[in-house]
């Protein structure tokens, strides 16, 4: 009846609940509130456990049908619960605090045993871990799809609630409300309408924009969504509807007009364009609802919960529909939506910035940059198949060639350092050598050179022999910058500050046109278009002779120099592509921060880069903006983890590599028949 | 003299205290199939790694075309006109079949990485171009239609024609088969014969192979050398070799022909 290994299971999960319990991650964690202000990570950290113990350990039982499966669930759960009974029990007769000094201050107790007497307390426990367990058991029972779904969501949900105060700013529930009803309004009737004909959809999703735009203009003018407005919720004011009566009504037409041909040509986009943009609007409508409710409430939760489940629900097999239309179109029409898909996908990442605020906008600016380092470093691991581990050298050589030619310093001041002089004279005796603009090209090319430098050595290394020397060339470079010998040229281990940002000078044009880019909000433009300069140049030579020459040196550099293949010249290119790459992101990096340290540049930041671009799909680009996302970005999100950040990180990378060891997003196969046959057709034509 | 496109004069080459080859003389006369044979461990393959500049012989001088090539790149050795394939085919694993005819069309392309990041019109139109070639080689070994397949998804014999289409792509004068029907049945053997000659008399090639199926070295060669113990112990037309003594020898172990290997019965089934 009882399995044997569900035993091994509880056993297992045991362990890591000990673990978790005496490193006070309960404890630490109560702090953190997910729902209602009362439901903190703590317990739904304990729920998860408790069920996927049970769903484990029920795993092999479910095959006798679901009472088996749960008793298994039960009894696993049980073994985890009494363990954590038996900690709490020692913990209240025993000093723990001397081996594990952060019990002190979060011990174990109050919160597993849900604030209680210590005897009911545990007794409680032991009885969530059994419904935990039961339950868990119980969803082998549930059709995989469903399971999917609630899990899914719930997950999100958890993820939600724990970002709610970052992220509750970003929209507003009138906004995404009339946003969301003019994409919808205009999908069903381009979809009921004008199937097939791609022009009369984008017209039909055009007047239903404007009309509503105008209804919207009408009514906001009205006063409707005024505070205590018929329309209006709680939160904050809304941006796109927030207008002055009188000067309304175009503005917000154009916008609805926009939303309205948008959600008509999602209609026939490719399906991964038209699942995108669902869930964009699924999320908007979330966020709307977030701002509404100000915080993560109840309501709040239950509705995002059941939002996400729709979306899950709805959405793939709607798009399946999406792809039997996209088939139909002619292949001008293809091209042509795909062309409108990219420019809207970019109009929104330049509106970004105004709706999510500075804080998540730092963020995006640092995924911005880990981007550009990744797709360098994927023209050297993940074309040319060169393991360099030594990759924030590059980008701190572009640092710090910001950093010297734009500040005064020894070479701008005679010779002298900085700090011996007067600080009333150094604007008169010595400033920068150059702007921002000026010096950003001689960052590229210092991290370019030194690629090639780095290169000619290692040319003949392979494998783990040139990753190590990498790594050596990276920590040079970071001893370098730090060491008291060159003081005066790099500052040490203080570094270079007072960078000053980029500036654009539009004085000529109009006198209050000047613009220091220093911020996270516009400094996000240059790391913006960067991203995209960086990547165009990757896809380009990937696609072409050197980037099959760099593929083709990664799978057999021996057939590849037989096939005609200059190694040297092509092993360098890479080396210093992705150099030039990182020391363009380097000098952005430096600008923004105003500062730069060698701290900054440790080896840590070449592991990031190596990671993001191994679990995105080394090779590919899309792979690249996914993995920067997951790695960057998130921890950075997740701050309120604190110090468990890196363990959620390494779980994360454990488990990517094992389900997907290609990584996410797998390099894509070049079908270039395909396309010899469609220029053939293009030139008949 | 006819007209040699590959003179190899004595080579040796030696490994630590092995000497692979022992100071072998090689002609090729232009558009012959030549072979060379010889029991495992002759050094044919070592040989082969010689001309293609793999390696570097410690002594001795090889001419292609009436110009010294020793001590030359692969790379350059190939942009003169020498291309090859493998014992165990090596094609670029994760690019497509046209993708590796693309990089073997390598050495005849011109354009360069700016031309590529611009999209420059010479490029685009080299490129186009390129893909056009590539496409009508792929038909010629007999994979029309499967461009897009990555390569190491495709059949076993079709790896093997891949892999001669690679090789012609960088448009040789001389091209070598390093045992060419290796894990072959009698059918694909047969095939490949037909596609050998073939590749001389529509390409105007000169094939220089490798080969241990009998049949199919004294069927298609104008001229057979055997190698063993790193040292050319006999060369001429395929009759001739057939009943050398030392030949039989190299490849019996001993002048007794009582009981006779497989490989050489089935030598000798063959004629």
């Amino acid at each position: 009846m009882i399995e044997k290994d569900t035993f091994r299971y509880g056993v297992y999960a045991a362990v890591v609940a000990i673990i978790m319990a005496l490193t006070a991650m309960f404890g630490k964690f109560q702090t953190l509130t997910v729902v209602g202000g009362q439901l903190s990570l703590s317990y739904v950290v304990l729920a998860v456990l408790l069920i996927a113990v049970g769903y484990i350990a029920g795993t092999k039982a479910s095959a006798h049908g679901a009472m088996p499966a749960a008793l298994n669930g039960l009894v696993g759960s049980l073994i985890v619960g009494a363990a954590l009974v038996l900690l709490i029990v020692i913990e209240a007769n025993v000093d723990l605090t001397f081996v594990f000094p952060d019990l002190k201050t979060d011990p174990i107790g109050p919160v597993l045993t849900f604030g209680q007497e210590l005897i009911p307390g545990c007794l409680l426990l032991l009885i969530a871990s059994m419904v935990g367990g039961f339950f868990g058991g119980l969803l082998h029972n549930i059709s995989p799809q469903i399971r999917r779904i609630v899990l899914i969501s719930l997950g999100m949900t958890v993820v939600v609630g724990l970002l709610e105060s970052q992220i509750n700013a970003v929209i507003t529930l009138p906004d995404s409300l009339a946003l969301a009803l003019v994409f919808g309004a205009a999908y069903l009737a381009a979809s009921r309408l004008a199937a097939g004909n791609l022009v009369l959809g984008l017209v039909i999703g055009a007047v239903i924009g404007l009309i509503v735009g105008l209804a919207l203009g009408l009514i906001a003018n009205g006063g409707g969504l005024d505070t205590g407005g018929a329309l209006r919720g709680a939160g904050t004011m809304p941006r796109i509807l927030a207008v002055s009566p009188g000067s309304a009504v175009v503005p917000l037409m154009l916008i609805f007009g926009v939303v309205g041909i948008l959600g008509a040509l999602v209609t026939s986009a490719a399906p991964s364009v038209h699942s995108g943009a669902l869930y964009v609007v699924g999320i908007l409508l979330l966020l709307g609802v977030l701002n509404w409710q100000v915080s993560m409430t109840y309501l709040a939760a239950l509705i995002t919960f059941l939002l996400l489940g729709l979306m899950l629900w709805f959405i793939p097999p709607v798009s399946q529909q999406s792809q039997v239309r996209f088939d139909t179109l002619e292949k001008g029409q293809k091209r042509l939506t795909w062309q409108l898909a990219i420019a809207v996908g970019l109009l929104v990442m330049i509106a970004a910035p105004a709706f999510l605020g500075q804080y998540i906008t730092s963020i995006l600016d640092l995924v911005g940059l880990y981007i550009i380092m990744g797709i360098g470093l994927n023209v050297v691991v993940g074309y040319a198949g060169l393991l360099d581990l030594g990759y924030v050298a590059f980008f701190a050589l572009g640092a710090y060639t910001i950093g010297i030619l734009t500040t005064p310093s020894l070479l701008t001041c005679g010779g002298l350092s900085p700090k011996d002089i007067p600080i009333k004279e150094i604007q008169t005796v010595c400033t920068g050598v150059m702007t921002f603009w000026q010096a950003w090209p001689f960052a590229i090319l210092v991290a370019g050179l030194a690629g090639v430098l780095l290169g000619i050595p290692v040319l003949r290394l392979r494998g783990d022999y040139l990753a190590i020397v990498t790594l050596g060339f990276g920590e040079i470079i970071r001893l370098i910058v730090l060491s008291n010998e060159f003081k005066p040229l790099f500052g040490a281990a203080q570094g270079i500050s007072n960078i000053p940002g980029p500036v654009i000078d539009l004085t000529a044009i109009n006198a209050a046109w000047h613009f220091e880019l220093g911020n996270a909000l516009n400094i996000y433009y240059v790391i913006f278009a960067s991203v995209i300069v960086v990547a165009f140049i990757a896809i380009r030579l990937a696609g072409t002779r050197l980037g099959r020459a760099w593929r083709s040196m990664r799978a057999d550099e021996d057939v590849a120099q037989a096939m005609g293949i200059n190694l040297v010249r092509t092993k360098l290119l890479a080396f210093a592509i992705g150099a030039a790459f990182a020391g363009m992101g380097g000098a952005i990096f430096g600008s923004w921060l105003k500062g730069i340290f060698p701290n900054s540049f440790t080896l840590a930041v070449s592991i990031n880069v190596l990671s993001l671009i191994i679990i995105g799909g080394l090779g590919s680009i899309p792979g690249v903006v996914l993995g920067a996302l997951i790695l960057i970005g998130l921890p950075e999100v997740l701050r309120e983890l604190q110090d468990y950040r890196l363990l959620a990180f390494g779980i994360l990378l454990v488990v990517t590599m094992v389900v997907k060891p290609e990584g996410l997003i797998p390099p894509p196969i070049r079908r270039l028949a395909e396309h010899a046959e469609d220029y053939r057709a293009r030139k008949e034509a | 003299m006819a007209d040699l496109i590959l003179d190899v004069r004595t080579i040796i080459k030696r490994f630590g205290g092995l000497t692979a080859v022992r100071g072998v003389d090689l002609q090729i006369p232009r558009g012959a199939i030549a072979s060379l044979i010889g029991p495992n461990g002759a050094g044919k393959t070592t040989f082969f790694n010689c001309v293609t500049g793999f390696y570097v012989p410690d002594e001795g001088n090889i001419y292609f075309q009436g110009k010294p090539v020793r001590g030359l790149r692969p790379d350059q050795i190939t942009r003169r006109g020498i291309a090859r394939t493998y014992q165990n085919i090596r094609l670029f694993a994760g690019m497509t079949a046209l993708e590796n005819i693309l990089v073997g069309m390598h050495p005849r392309l011109k354009s360069n990485p700016l031309g590529s990041v611009l999209g420059l019109p010479a490029t685009r139109h080299e490129e186009m171009n390129a893909l056009a070639t590539a496409i009508e080689l792929l038909e010629f070994v007999g994979l029309s239609g499967m461009g897009d397949f990555l390569a190491e998804n495709l059949s076993y014999g079709l790896q093997r024609r891949l892999e001669i289409g690679r090789a012609l792509a960088s448009d040789p004068a001389l091209l070598l088969l390093d045992e060419p029907t290796a894990g072959m049945n009698p059918n694909e053997t047969d095939e490949m014969m037909h596609f050998i000659r073939k590749l001389r008399d529509e390409r105007g090639l000169t094939i220089f192979l490798i080969e241990h199926d009998m049949k199919l070295v004294m069927n298609v060669s104008d001229q057979v050398s055997v190698m063993d113990y790193g040292e050319k112990i006999a060369e001429g037309i395929p009759a001739d070799v057939q009943r050398d003594p030392k030949v039989i020898e190299a490849y019996l172990g001993s002048t007794h022909i009582s009981d006779k290997p497989a490989e050489v019965r089935k030598w000798e089934s063959a004629t």
